[in-house]
């Protein structure tokens, strides 16, 4: 039978406070975890509602808006109308209304990106269009660069109403301007796609960045205490 | 069906690299009874990179590490500098101790 001395020496050595290495090892660990999942829970319950709408336009870019068959890589004869010309609406028509059975998705390119580089992250989209998915993408000419999808949610109030936001990440790549273009599908069959896109909301706190920035700071004075050669205390010229 | 291009985005592989040897020389710091073997080491690297990846899914820290790699972001730059110091000193010290401790 164990006695009940062995298991007190047990249960204190088991809580007893740990040594300068644990200590250490364990805030390392906590920084490295902790901050970007305190980004991201952040990010997660970040809900904006700003008051501010910009609408965003047209662009002249190279590729045209399309609509594509589906299960195919071929583009249904359409007609594009341009936001600068139809009131703020990109439009994409179909030529020929039969097509309407074999369309898989449209595609809006040329959506000026400009007003997001001041840190705006949340768009909207307002369509007449009856379409299941609707995903915004930015992207970059340079390959390496991954490309960021944001499928928007609907509106449960009003189904027109299509929202989404970035999360810290994608914004601090918007924001550097390593992305060129941006471009909106949509899908389900429709003879006639329209949207209005707003970007929703005005200059927003990088917290994303001061987190990150500042436990890299912590890393860095961790790193350094890690070493024999400094302790809290100071610099050790003897190795500790 | 929209189509999708696949590309390999190098910095994030080295943010799960970073990452992978992080976790592995924290686990290591701890493993100190018995001299580690190459199939220690392997037991190991796995479970670094499976922890890592469990990491990744809840808190993007390899996007991180990809945006301070390529400058994007002065933060996220000090971030990956901590991460980088972090390793090169537990790393030191593993070798210095002879496995003995990561951090003195």
């Amino acid at each position: 039978m164990v006695s009940k001395t062995k298991i007190k020496n047990n249960v204190k050595r088991a809580f007893r406070l740990p040594n300068n290495a644990v200590v250490m090892s364990m805030m390392a660990v906590i920084l490295v975890c902790a901050a970007p999942a305190l980004v991201s829970i952040i990010d997660d319950s970040y809900a904006y509602e700003g008051s501010s709408e910009t609408q965003l336009l047209d662009v002249p870019y190279t590729s045209a808006s399309f609509v594509r068959i589906s299960g195919t890589q071929d583009r249904a004869d359409v007609s594009y109308i341009s936001p600068s010309e139809n009131d703020g609406i990109f439009a994409i028509a179909l030529n020929d209304p039969a097509d309407v059975e074999n369309v898989a998705y449209a595609r809006f390119y040329g959506i000026d990106m400009a007003p997001l580089m001041s840190g705006i992250g949340t768009f909207k989209i307002i369509t007449s269009s009856d379409v299941s998915l609707v995903n915004l993408s930015i992207s970059s000419y340079d390959e390496g660069i991954s490309k960021v999808s944001l499928p928007l949610t609907q509106s449960e109030v009003d189904p027109s109403v299509w929202t989404g936001s970035l999360n810290s990440v994608e914004l601090v790549k918007l924001m550097s301007g390593a992305y060129d273009y941006m471009f909106v599908d949509m899908t389900g069959p429709n003879e006639l796609y329209d949207m209005q896109i707003f970007a929703v909301g005005d200059y927003s706190i990088p917290y994303g960045e001061m987190i990150i920035g500042a436990t890299g700071v912590l890393l860095l004075i961790c790193a350094l205490l890690a070493t024999p050669w400094f302790s809290t205390s100071g610099l050790t010229i003897r190795r500790r | 069906m929209i189509e999708a291009i696949a590309t390999i985005d190098y910095y994030t592989l080295v943010g799960a690299g970073m990452a992978t040897v992080f976790f592995g020389l924290l686990a290591a710091s701890y493993l100190r009874k018995k001299p580690l073997s190459a199939w220690h080491w392997l037991t190991i690297g796995t479970v670094s990179g499976f922890i890592a990846s469990m990491v990744q899914s809840y808190t993007q820290l390899f996007d991180w590490v990809a945006l301070g790699l390529t400058g994007v972001s002065t933060a996220a730059t000090l971030f990956v500098a901590g991460m980088a110091g972090m390793i090169g000193v537990m790393a030191y010290n593993l070798l210095a101790t002879r496995g003995k401790t990561a951090v003195r």
